[in-house]
């Protein structure tokens, strides 16, 4: 058999009679299939805050993505799927951590705990933020809208929205700061707004 | 949170974002995350935010952000899907297999880049090549050969050739370049064998007859009545459009992408006209017709095909009101309004003005079944699709506010909408057709009210609308019914804006891009791309009394819609997937929809023919399929986000769903099943399942490359293993893998 996984069933067990292809496939159970996509956002966020790039964070995306699947018939329906999920994602971090011990751009141990607890504590929250911060978006002023949308572009970054506007990345880097810190100010306005009515 | 207590906290936060901290600063970071609980608060809120707006500028494209906005007001709870609940739990290999096997898969746009020597470009983020990766036999996963990145533009070349590349490094197998098998179309045809290998003409009784057979609601556009005027006229047009086309390639200075193989076009024909794959004998047939203008008749009994109105049926019924089904009476009486219509080529203005002036319950009147969907909030969804959809004019922004980048008024808003006043919905008492019990259905009916509408400036002043359509102003008394008034402006229209933004919804059909970005904001704030041609076909389709085959016809006749989906480097340029102008000199890669993609997973494994799973009510069944793909929004645009956009998630649940499973099972009457049992060499096999597929012939380079996973497969398995089984096991992977490329999921 080419795949040696502890869940392919042993082949010895089961030869059908000649010519019936068997077919076995894990079919995973169509709640846990849904449960599974509708927390990719947050798997992914809750890694982001643990490893300093995105790129790495997608690549930890995947992996823990490939272990979900390959540990599916040990999750339990009923049970609480993001927090299995945040278990396997915090595991890939440490190990994609050992694989870059020689990073110097890595954060310690005790932070990354630090982290995953906070991210965990306000778990619930955040898609109310998410929220909050698309209709915060919306009341940018129009040239502050347009950077931030250019900035977060696909493959773009800080540095690159500068050379096309032609424009000092220091100006850049300070606007896009200022920029966020207004988002991140109006959804904590906005969420205090909601909670009191 | 104050910014100012974390000022210190939030300047190191922007150098995190823009990946530009020391290591020192990078300390001096989780020293002040972990001293305050505070700034562990702040740290994680500004990573959400950072990381949100990666995510989903990720996923969304253009002006999402605006209308995700709009979707704040009522975010309705998923419902689960109601086809979800059946899957059998099994045990087995194919989910290893699919994980294993899906990250080779990409997702994004298909881009051949320019690999001159014809070795397959599997792309990969850190460009490494496939070698260096490859994992050490027992891990048995790929992870870094071309994954599935929802935030990298990168557009992946991950043909089968990608694919096949996790077959056999799932086998424990390093894979050098040289062992990859060519990059799918990327060669002339000189790879393509022509001649049919011997086992498939087993194939051609099966397949349903598709030339000729002319379907009984085929009209006045069908090819039998053609007069030898309107021939001459086609000619002109299509003469017109390639001219058009070719100046503004001259002016650019780029050259088109080279031809299309016949069965790249055989199957890109398809898919826009009929909604599926071709059926391999009809693959086989057209690749042997050796007689001029086939591609043209080709046109004309796809036309004629019962499955072109089933087609333009799921996309009109997608476009007006989407893909929900929670209300099966509207989405039945639509479906079978647009059928009819379709069926008989009925005039496009004739079926707008049905749409538009509708009145009674979706079973009287299936016309009916659009507005109902779109009454709710004061009527303002029923406002902005009936003008974005029809007109291709966005209104919606200037229910509250002056349009900021064209003349729209608010004003004009609440005129267009104050067609709709009289407008209501009341409850009839019916007889339903199949259980015979009285039971209570929505309606739609006229009241007889007259006067102004009445709306509110963002100054807080009051203003009144009266009923008013580019200019003209209707009698606002009562006894005038306005919607059918507003149906009649609207087709009789001098400025031809009904025929103008269908003929460019219908281009971007074909080509995946319209002549406007996006395709239903037009106006004079939007200038098109190509002004003169869009024009003309439009005054055409006028002349011609909206005679949708017609249109389809100019288009898909043109030298453009023959040619490769591939760059060149004289046309690199011409790509609106990154803002640049459409200049049409290749044709752009479209995702498949979710029906196409379940409608071609059919002809493609013939599953329906599988004595369980898959059976009669196909329709339904695909709709149910959908369904886990659809959230709706009770919005201005009564919106729906569908989740279908091919990421990881994706593609697992597609692949491993009940759908695949049945499909790629070789229980008796499958494709699978005949190819494994019938009589032939491997290679023959093997050419079947791609023929089936992908609607080729495998190239040599893959048919070596996949027998010799298939022996591989046989020669390392315990001898007390029964060969046979295994085989099948074999030629089972290879479908998935054919199934699971992303030549198959993209229509090229």
């Amino acid at each position: 058999m080419p795949v040696e996984s502890d869940l392919v069933t042993d082949s010895s067990e089961s030869i059908p009679e000649s010519g019936e292809t068997p077919t076995r496939a894990i079919v995973p159970d169509p709640q846990f299939v849904q449960e599974f996509t509708r927390s990719q956002r947050q798997i992914y966020l809750y890694i982001l805050s643990q490893v300093p790039s995105p790129v790495d964070a997608d690549e930890i995306l995947q992996e823990t993505n490939l272990v979900i699947w390959r540990k599916v018939d040990r999750f339990q329906l009923g049970t609480n799927f993001l927090a299995w999920a945040y278990q396997i994602a915090g595991l890939e971090v440490l190990k994609f951590r050992e694989r870059r011990h020689r990073d110097r751009l890595r954060f310690s141990e005790e932070f990354i705990e630090r982290v995953a607890d906070e991210v965990e504590g306000v778990s619930d929250q955040l898609e109310a933020r998410r929220l909050a911060m698309l209709a915060c978006i919306e009341k940018l002023r129009p040239a502050d809208r347009e950077l931030i949308e250019e900035r977060y572009s696909t493959g773009e970054n800080g540095l690159s929205v500068a050379r096309k506007k032609g424009r000092p990345a220091n100006s850049v880097y300070q606007s896009l700061g200022r920029i966020r810190r207004a988002l991140l100010e109006c959804i904590t306005r906005r969420l205090a707004a909601e909670g009191s009515t | 949170m104050s910014a100012v207590r974390f000022q210190e906290l939030s300047e190191l936060m922007e150098g995190l974002c823009e990946e530009r901290l020391s290591p020192d600063q990078l300390m001096r970071l989780e020293q002040i995350v972990l001293a305050d609980p505070a700034a562990a608060r702040y740290y994680v809120e500004y990573m959400h935010l950072h990381g949100t707006l990666i995510w989903d500028t990720a996923k969304s494209a253009g002006s999402a952000p605006h209308r995700v906005s709009h979707a704040l007001n009522g975010r309705h709870a998923v419902e689960p899907s109601r086809a979800s609940r059946r899957v059998p739990h099994r045990t087995g290999i194919i989910a290893v297999t699919a994980a294993a096997l899906l990250i080779t898969t990409g997702v994004a746009a298909w881009r051949l880049t320019g690999d001159r020597d014809g070795l397959p470009a599997v792309t990969h983020n850190g460009g490494r090549s496939v070698e260096e990766h490859a994992i050490p036999a027992g891990d048995g996963i790929s992870n870094d050969s071309n994954r599935v990145n929802p935030h990298s533009d990168e557009r992946k070349t991950s043909t089968v050739s990608g694919t096949l590349a996790g077959v056999a490094a799932r086998d424990g197998k390093r894979i050098s370049d040289a062992d990859l098998p060519r990059p799918v179309m990327a060669e002339g045809s000189a790879t393509h064998p022509q001649t049919p290998p011997p086992a498939a003409t087993g194939l051609k009784t099966s397949d349903p007859p598709s030339a000729g057979v002319a379907s009984s609601g085929a009209g006045k556009g069908s090819s039998t009545g053609k007069t030898s005027d309107q021939n001459r006229l086609l000619g002109d047009i299509v003469a017109f459009v390639n001219e058009e086309l070719r100046t503004a390639w001259d002016v650019e200075q780029v050259k088109p992408s080279p031809r299309a193989e016949d069965s790249e076009w055989l199957r890109r024909a398809h898919l826009d006209i009929i909604g599926r794959i071709p059926a391999p004998g009809v693959v086989e047939r057209f690749l042997k017709d050796n007689q001029p203008g086939k591609h043209a008749r080709m046109i004309d009994s796809l036309l004629d095909e019962p499955q072109y109105v089933r087609h333009w049926t799921t996309v009109w019924t997608n476009l007006l009101i989407g893909r929900s089904t929670s209300n099966d009476v509207q989405r039945t009486g639509l479906q079978k309004f647009l059928r009819e219509g379709f069926a008989h080529n009925r005039a496009w203005k004739d079926m707008v003005f049905d749409l538009v002036s509708a009145e009674g319950t979706p079973e009287e009147n299936g016309a009916a079944g659009f507005l109902l969907a779109h009454l709710n909030n004061e009527a303002v969804p029923a406002t902005a699709i009936t003008a974005r959809v029809f007109l291709g004019t966005q209104v919606q922004c200037t229910q509250c506010h002056n349009h900021p980048a064209n003349d729209a008024r608010q004003n004009e808003f609440w005129e267009f909408n104050s067609f709709f006043q009289q407008t209501a919905l009341v409850e009839k008492e019916v007889k339903d057709t199949v259980s015979g019990k009285v039971v209570r259905r929505a309606a739609l009916v006229n009241r007889e009210v007259g006067g102004p509408n009445f709306y509110e400036t963002r100054q807080g002043l009051m203003r009144a609308a009266f009923p008013k359509f580019d200019g003209e102003q209707v009698d606002p008394s009562p006894q005038v019914n306005r919607r059918r008034e507003l149906a009649r402006l609207m087709v009789e229209d001098d400025g031809q804006q009904l025929a103008r933004s269908f003929v460019n919804r219908t281009w971007e059909h074909f080509f995946g891009a319209a002549f406007t970005r996006p395709v239903d904001d037009m106006g004079p704030h939007n200038p098109p791309s190509h002004p003169a041609l869009l024009d003309r076909l439009t005054s055409e389709f006028v002349q011609s009394g909206y005679d949708v085959k017609q249109l389809i016809r100019w288009i898909c006749q043109s030298d453009a819609y023959r040619l490769s989906s591939r760059f060149s480097d004289a046309n690199s340029i011409d790509d609106p997937a990154v803002g640049n102008t459409p200049l049409f000199s290749r044709v752009y890669v479209k995702s498949m929809t979710a029906e196409q993609l379940y409608d071609s997973l059919i002809v493609a494994t013939k599953a329906d023919e599988a004595p369980r799973a898959l059976s009669h009510d196909l329709d339904r069944q695909r709709d149910e399929w959908i369904q886990q793909f659809i959230l709706d929004y009770a919005t201005e645009e009564n919106d729906e986000a569908s989740t279908f956009d091919g990421t990881i998630p994706q593609a697992l649940l597609v692949m491993n769903g009940e759908l695949v499973s049945a499909a790629i099972s070789s229980a008796p009457g499958t494709l699978l099943h005949d190819v494994v049992k019938d009589r032939g060499s491997e290679n023959d096999k093997i050419r079947r399942l791609s023929l089936a597929a992908l609607s080729r012939y495998p190239t040599p380079k893959e048919l070596a490359a996949l027998r010799k996973t298939l022996h591989e497969r046989v020669t390392k398995a315990p001898r007390s293993q029964n060969r046979d089984v295994l085989m099948a096991e074999g030629f089972q992977d290879v479908f998935w893998a054919f199934l699971n490329s992303n030549e198959f999921v993209l229509v090229h």
